[in-house]
């Protein structure tokens, strides 16, 4: 009887275990076998070159600078928007703000316009006599103003703002629904007991939604690896390679100069980070309990 | 067993009788099919992709419209598809074997990539209205062609090394065309005393960085460029170091607007200048179809409410911008050319249109679009200029056309990367003129093995 469950489950299973398959893990694993060859022609490769693609990856100083860009970029887009979001979602989940149904739609509209019209929109914006400046000028701050995406030692920075302008959101939705499941009885408790607001949000809330920050920073880091129509679109991954990512690397060798079997490797690469950033950060979660 | 063994009369009655009926049912048939219209008319289909189709992308296409007509047992099926997209599709489309007959191809990395998919059309070419003269008689042929393959057949030429201006608002304002650096500051001067734009440039896009370059070195060493390049003179030298300081020089004195690095020169730097908002652009004899009545009509349309369509627009050969420049070279070859699967079904009709499109009378039609047609012997028509003050330019560029100083393409990817790269890092200020050559040379050195 159990056995003839278990093949009925299968059955039902199966389209989703083939698509995956087939999908998924087939497309990683021909991506894995390109890597391996000396794949530079519009045909399908035939020459198998071990890992020597693996070789020039190691050596190719565009990957590392693309790996910092990633580091930097990751790093200040998870923090602030995570920090943005929790300070968005506390403040409008208590009664205190007039008009929260309204204030809750402007922050969400930025992750629902598409990533094409937010570049094309914020190279406008950030022109040298684009609103930005002019804005800077108008309110007295003109020594503030910026080649925003031009000048090497600004553009990473200026992508930076442009993914927490629409990206924010994101992070104060889900803190917003994590908020809505906490357990209403300590936070009145710790009321009684005489916590402050800062405290109550320090020493109770924060902890308790570490399941959601934990998501927040997989999530983040995963999109900032796999970022890629913003440096594409706003900057092109310049100038001069200072917005250059590995996905826009990888796009450079595999599309615009038919590099399939180093852009494959580039591919592997990405792949690997992603994997292994996420495993990582799980484990020691679990192992904190997190 | 009666029923079932046949006699011989009977097995020779039958076999009449099945005969008679056979022929009776297959006559009329044969007819039928013979005397159809539809069969006989069914034309030859010729799949023709591009990604630039001269002038309209669907039904009315000047070049099908012409070509369908002095051919009506064949039909062109255009694709025409953004340059980007257009690589994608192709490849995936000859890698299946799905592909066009003919297909658009570019001068550079290009060429090669699809020199496997293609046919030689040596011998097609050999047989045409041009014979043996096609080499001659159609400007850069040469740099279709890969591994001894003549691997597509020029359509029209375009060359980089042309200074664009608004001619109306030079006038307008009393500023004199420049023809070095002094009266190209002198100029920018002045335009900025009058609140316009002098010189844009979209450093964004590295193909408008490396023609600049071009411009530069050939100022500097005519021609050496494009032996350097290839490895067959050494790159690191004083001249590139000596040309990659200028370039820098154009960003730190301001004669390139500031922000130049964040702006593509398609379409941002072009839309300023066709605005009538920038009084000068770096572009190419591309720039030619913009010189006539029909473009002003259109770009006062679609630029509604500024300038456009009522300047103007005319070229010089860029100034010199290093002291005893030798300018008026232009460097270049054709836009695209157009190749023949080496899979098609249908290569002699297949032939017939790239035949008309870049022998026959596609080329008068281009001619008559503005473009300087492949073949040098057809001249582009002027009579829809805007004014009469524009012939001259045509004038001008005919000569330099015709003694083009080099490829405009660089041929090897990973040499275009790198040159690309070393641009864009000295003008943002990352790279000093002696590491740029150095990286170049680098590049160079692994390309070709040196």
């Amino acid at each position: 009887m159990k056995r003839n469950q278990n093949g009925i489950g299968l059955i039902f299973i199966s389209p989703s275990l083939i698509l995956v398959g087939v999908v998924v893990y087939f497309g990683i694993a021909y991506t894995f076998w390109g890597s391996t060859r000396e794949w530079s022609d519009i045909r399908s490769p035939s020459t198998s070159i071990g890992f020597a693609n693996f070789e020039k990856m190691a050596q190719d100083p565009t990957v590392y600078m693309a790996l910092k860009h990633i580091l930097i970029f990751g790093f200040l887009t998870v923090l602030i928007q995570m920090s943005l979001g929790f300070f968005a979602a506390v403040m409008l989940s208590g009664d205190t703000i007039i008009a929260r149904n309204i204030h809750k739609t402007f922050i969400f509209l930025p992750v629902i316009i598409s990533p094409a019209v937010t570049a094309i929109s914020f190279r406008q914006l950030m022109s040298p006599d684009g609103e930005i400046n002019s804005f800077l000028r108008f309110i007295g701050l003109g020594f503030l103003q910026q080649e925003w995406l031009a000048d090497t030692r600004v553009t990473l920075f200026s992508l930076v703002i442009i993914n927490i302008w629409q990206w924010t959101s994101f992070s104060f939705i889900l803190y917003q629904a994590a908020l809505s499941q906490l357990d209403q009885e300590i936070l009145e408790a710790a009321e009684i007991d005489g916590a402050n607001y800062r405290q109550v949000i320090t020493r109770i809330i924060a902890p308790q939604l570490k399941g959601t920050h934990l998501t927040l920073i997989i999530m983040g880091f995963i999109g900032s690896m796999k970022t890629f129509e913003l440096p594409f679109l706003v900057t092109g991954g310049g100038p001069a390679g200072s917005t250059e990512f590995l996905t826009t690397y990888i796009f450079d060798q595999t599309v615009s100069r038919f590099k399939f079997g180093y852009g494959s490797t580039l591919s592997v690469l990405l792949c690997i980070l992603s994997i292994t950033f996420t495993v990582v950060l799980l484990r020691n979660s679990r192992q904190r309990n997190m | 067993m009666a029923g079932i063994i046949m006699n011989d009369q009977k097995r020779v009655a039958y076999r009449s009788r099945f005969k008679v009926l056979l022929t009776a049912i297959l006559l009329p048939l044969t007819l039928i099919v013979a005397t159809s219209p539809s069969a006989s008319a069914e034309p030859t289909v010729v799949n023709w992709w591009t990604w630039n189709a001269g002038a309209g992308v669907e039904r009315d296409n000047p070049f099908i419209k012409a070509f369908e007509e002095a051919n009506p047992d064949i039909k062109i099926e255009i694709r025409n598809l953004e340059y980007e997209q257009y690589k994608n599709a192709l490849r995936l489309a000859v890698t299946t074997g799905e592909g066009p007959d003919v297909f658009g191809i570019q001068v550079g990395p290009l060429t090669d990539q699809y020199a496997s998919s293609a046919e030689d059309l040596t011998s097609y070419m050999n047989k045409s209205a041009l014979g043996a003269t096609w080499k001659k008689k159609m400007v850069g042929a040469n740099q279709l062609a890969s591994g001894g393959k003549q691997v597509a057949a020029p359509w029209y030429i375009s060359a980089a090394g042309l200074l664009w201006y608004n001619k109306t608002l030079f006038k307008k304002n009393k500023v004199a065309v420049p023809t070095d650096l002094a009266s190209f500051n002198a100029a920018c001067a002045k335009f900025k005393a009058v609140k316009i734009n002098c010189f844009i440039h979209g450093a964004k896009d590295s193909w408008v960085n490396l023609d600049m370059f071009q411009a530069i070195s050939n100022q500097l060493a005519p021609g050496d460029f494009y032996e350097a390049i290839k490895g067959e003179k050494k790159f690191n030298t004083p001249t590139y170091r000596k040309a990659f300081s200028t370039w820098r020089s154009l960003f730190t004195t301001g004669l390139i607007q500031k922000g130049a690095l964040g702006t593509p020169q398609y379409m941002d730097a072009y839309d300023s200048y066709m605005k009538g908002e920038s009084a000068m652009i770096f572009l190419g004899s591309w720039q030619n179809p913009q010189m006539t009545k029909t473009a002003a009509a259109l770009n006062a349309k679609t630029y509604a409410g500024t300038k456009a369509g009522k300047f103007v627009h005319m070229a010089v050969p860029m100034p010199g911008l290093v002291a005893n420049a030798k300018t008026g070279a232009l460097y270049g070859g054709p836009d695209l050319g157009y190749a023949m699967s080496s899979s098609s079904k249908n290569k002699e009709a297949a032939w017939k249109w790239i035949e008309f499109l870049t022998i026959g009378d596609g080329q008068k039609i281009m001619g008559g679009l503005g473009n300087q047609p492949a073949n040098i012997d057809v001249p582009i028509d002027t009579s829809d200029f805007l004014s009469s003050s524009q012939k001259a330019v045509i004038k001008m560029q005919a000569k330099a056309l015709a003694t083009m100083i080099g490829q405009r393409e660089i041929p090897n990817a990973d040499v275009q990367k790198a040159l690309a790269d070393a641009l864009s890092a000295v003008a943002a200020g990352q790279q000093s003129a002696r590491a740029a050559a150095v990286a170049v040379q680098k590049a160079i050195n692994l390309a070709y093995g040196l």
